[in-house]
């Protein structure tokens, strides 16, 4: 559960807009009450509200869409938003079997007699990135094209052409090849992959033959939308039928909020043939209304939990203690029992909910090794020594400039694609991370004295992920010595064990000074003076001596 | 507050990483760019059976695509310790428990002045009988409190493994500003089903290092990790 998240989407709703759909409601109190339909503010001004939106509400990619959920909660509009749909016989769509194995499903629809200006075309292309980055899947899954309906003919036909076939992609003047839009275009180059083949291609072709789009990269020039266009054909392409209708009724419901009427697309794959946009109700039965308090914790009627659920736009009929609950097509974060759940919990209203403190009759503890790394810290940090904390990631030349040698790389834990290369190998040791800590304090006062206590990782080892406590002491003076009465003081008197200390020539350590330490006759650990040439290379000036434990070792013995 | 402290390696595998976790395999956050991928094969630990057969099955049902072992056999570092958390609540199952854990989970991110790619998480998980949303906000709330923290909201928000999920908003007296700390939700059916789990079990937890910038009056979460000697030490020893 970590709210340290990356990148959600973020849309921007323009305050003229919330001051259309809520008049009477003052903004800051729309701004208030956005956070309880699962909404961050990230930024508030006098002309615009941006916001944040979860990837599992895709119909929050537009402001149209975030307005429909708020109407609910504040009841202004509830239950089930409506979408008239025109069927219609005049735009027909055939798919060509040669498809089935490039992008094999095509989907569309008619939005008429609307008007665009600047900024709905900004709310429309904005949706259109959003579906694509998430319920597209990076357009591997699904792609939305936008087309000004008059600037084509339907029928249209969705085919596949060959590389040498030309179009005039947004953006360009002239006719370019398809191998030409996939060398040279930003389009082509970024999303050129996701196509299997390298020999054809899938096209939507109007009824005069013209190139309109090469799905998931580029649409045709003459078919772009602009602030004049006031029918516009939308057609969503890719991989999985279900996911694309589910798109599409994204689609369709914010075009019908912004007053286009929207009429129907006939497609046929073969002698089969589809009705498009798909926005049958999809039925759940029997949600019981004892899951729903016991869920919550609350207890409500049946009655008020089909208003709960009206007004996060959903709708139902009571049965007894159980509901049959409608979820428009739209809603694709619905697919289970717990998620009407939640929507009921959202109607309901989550400022409404009490924190409640259940009983509990045990007592706490912490863990064997918290306990023992406690006992560590307090006796190391009595004696003077700061304690640090260094990332298990670090470089390759880290580790290179402490282990002063070539790494035998097949015991290193490396990780694949790191976006920074100080970051790409888990440390086998807390030695070079401490050292490099040394080396960024050199202007401060000596002596320094540290240690730290963390995880190490090795594939010679087994287990390859052990707890591990380092110690370094720089100054003037340090020795073997030092190093050897600390770790037996520590030893000794915080965990009662005895140490003994074996001489031995470890590359790390000058010859001579270097031992194993031993408790009980099992090696627990390394110690000595840091070799000069290793000091050298993270420039410090000053003697190092250093211990390092084996802590999952240690621990057994404790 | 009776919770007891349990851990687990930082190497996971994405079978509990992630598929127990409803996360489906096509999911951006598994991609490389968001994930660090263990290079080279690690050794295969054997998983349950039952379990493996019940996540299949689950993921086949509710994200429509053929769920393939193979993948769920790579191993990453992980980007939560829930691995760690369910997984032991699945190996041993007890009626009623409270565990907790502190660990560093992993996100293979660009490292800004707000963000880490190496971060310690905080995690709390309550199995018992009748536990409900509302107990999760009181032992959040009482968690807070323990901290100095006496003004808290709850709102919506969404993980893939928890519905109902919730984030907290705290107020820090000190900054006269309330902040987002911790997110908590109870564990979907699908979850506490694969691993053989009954009853509402519930999850809270986030970042570590957002409060000790707190405590320390920091703007740059890195300073937290430059073990400036400076810095060290005047701080004092934190004490509870």
């Amino acid at each position: 559960m970590v709210t340290e998240c990356s990148d959600l989407p973020v849309v921007s709703f323009p305050v003229r807009k919330i001051k259309e759909f809520f008049p009477g409601y003052d903004v800051n109190s729309i701004v208030d009450i956005l956070p309880y339909i699962g909404l961050d503010i990230e930024y508030v001004d006098e002309d615009e509200i941006r916001v944040e939106y979860s990837p599992n509400r895709p119909d929050f990619s537009s402001y149209y869409g975030i307005a429909r959920s708020l109407k609910g909660l504040l009841e202004i509009e509830m239950g089930i938003p409506n979408v008239k749909i025109i069927q219609s016989k005049d735009y027909v769509i055939s798919v060509n079997k040669s498809v089935s194995h490039i992008r094999p499903f095509i989907v569309g629809l008619v939005a008429k007699n609307g008007s665009l200006d600047d900024e709905s075309i900004r709310n429309l292309v904005g949706m259109q990135e959003d579906l694509h980055n998430g319920l597209g899947r990076r357009r591997a899954k699904a792609s939305i094209g936008f087309h000004d309906l008059s600037k084509l003919e339907f029928p249209l036909r969705y085919d596949t052409v060959s590389s040498n076939a030309s179009f005039s992609p947004l953006g360009f003047k002239e006719a370019v090849t398809i191998a030409e839009i996939l060398r040279e275009t930003e389009a082509g180059r970024k999303h050129g992959k996701i196509l299997p083949s390298t020999k054809i291609f899938p096209v939507l072709l109007d009824g005069s033959d013209q190139i309109i789009s090469l799905p998931p990269i580029i649409n045709g020039d003459s078919t772009k939308i602009n602030r004049n266009s006031r029918d516009l054909f939308v057609e969503a392409t890719g991989t999985n039928l279900s996911l694309l209708e589910d798109v599409l009724a994204i689609m369709a419901i914010t075009l019908s909020d912004m007053k286009f009427d929207i009429e129907s697309v006939v497609i046929f794959y073969g002698k089969e043939s589809i009705v498009s946009p798909n926005l049958q109700l999809r039925k759940f039965e029997g949600l019981e209304l004892s899951y729903v308090n016991n869920v919550l914790g609350i207890k409500i009627t049946p009655e008020l939990a089909l208003k709960c659920l009206k007004k996060s736009r959903l709708d139902g009929l009571i049965d007894g203690c159980k509901i049959t609950c409608n979820v428009p097509r739209y809603r694709t974060d619905i697919s289970e029992a717990i998620d009407l759940v939640e929507d009921i919990g959202i109607g309901f209203g989550i400022f409404n909910l009490d924190p409640s403190l259940p009983a509990y009759r045990f007592s706490g503890k912490k863990s064997r090794n918290t306990i023992i790394s406690e006992k560590i810290r307090q006796t190391l940090v009595g004696m003077g020594l700061i304690e640090n904390v260094n990332f298990s990631l670090i470089s390759r030349t880290l580790e290179h400039e402490y282990v002063n040698r070539d790494i035998d790389y097949k015991d290193v834990v490396a990780v694949v694609g790191s976006k920074s290369e100080e970051h790409e190998i888990l440390r086998s040791s807390l030695l070079p991370s401490l050292l490099r800590s040394l080396s960024h304090n050199i202007h401060e006062e000596y002596p320094q004295r540290l240690f730290e206590i963390g995880k190490v990782f090795s594939l010679e080892e087994d287990p390859f992920e052990r707890w591990s406590l380092c110690s370094v002491i720089a100054h003037d003076e340090a020795d073997y010595t030092e190093a050897k009465s600390i770790v037996q003081t520590l030893m000794g008197v915080g965990l009662g064990k005895e140490l003994e200390a074996i001489s031995a020539i470890i590359p790390t350590y000058l010859e001579g000074r270097g031992a194993y330490l031993y408790v009980a006759d099992t090696k627990v650990g390394v110690i000595g003076e840091i070799s000069p040439s290793i000091i050298e290379n993270f420039k410090i000036r000053v003697p190092v001596a250093s211990f390092e434990i084996d802590l999952t070792k240690l621990v057994t013995f404790v | 507050m009776g919770f007891s402290e349990i851990e687990g390696p930082m190497i996971q595998s994405s079978f509990w990483n992630f598929d127990v976790l409803f996360t489906p395999q096509d999911h951006p956050a598994r991609e490389m760019q968001d994930t660090f991928y263990i290079h080279g094969n690690m050794p295969t630990e054997d998983i349950d059976n039952t379990v493996l057969n019940r996540v299949s099955d689950i993921h086949s049902k509710c994200w429509k695509y053929k769920w393939n072992v193979e993948e769920a056999t790579r191993h990453v570092l992980r980007t939560h310790t829930t691995a760690v958390t369910l997984r032991y609540l699945a190996e041993n199952k007890q009626d009623e428990a409270r565990i907790f854990s502190v660990g560093r989970v992993f996100r293979n991110e660009k490292m800004t002045y707000k963000h880490l790619m190496e971060f310690h998480q905080v995690e709390g998980v309550v199995t018992g009988k009748d536990l409900t949303l509302r107990d999760l906000m009181g032992l959040q709330t009482l968690f807070y409190s323990r901290l100095g923290i006496k003004k808290v909201k709850f709102w919506p928000t969404y993980f893939p493994y928890t519905e109902p999920s919730l984030q907290s908003m705290v107020f820090i007296e000190e900054t006269g500003k309330w902040i987002e700390l911790f997110g908590m939700g109870i564990f979907r059916p699908e979850v506490t089903a694969s691993v053989g789990l009954t009853g509402n079990v519930l999850a809270w937890g986030g970042g570590l290092e957002r409060i000790a910038m707190i405590r320390y009056g920091l703007n740059d979460v890195r300073e937290l990790y430059e073990n400036r000697l400076s810095w060290l030490r005047s701080v004092p020893i934190c004490r509870l």
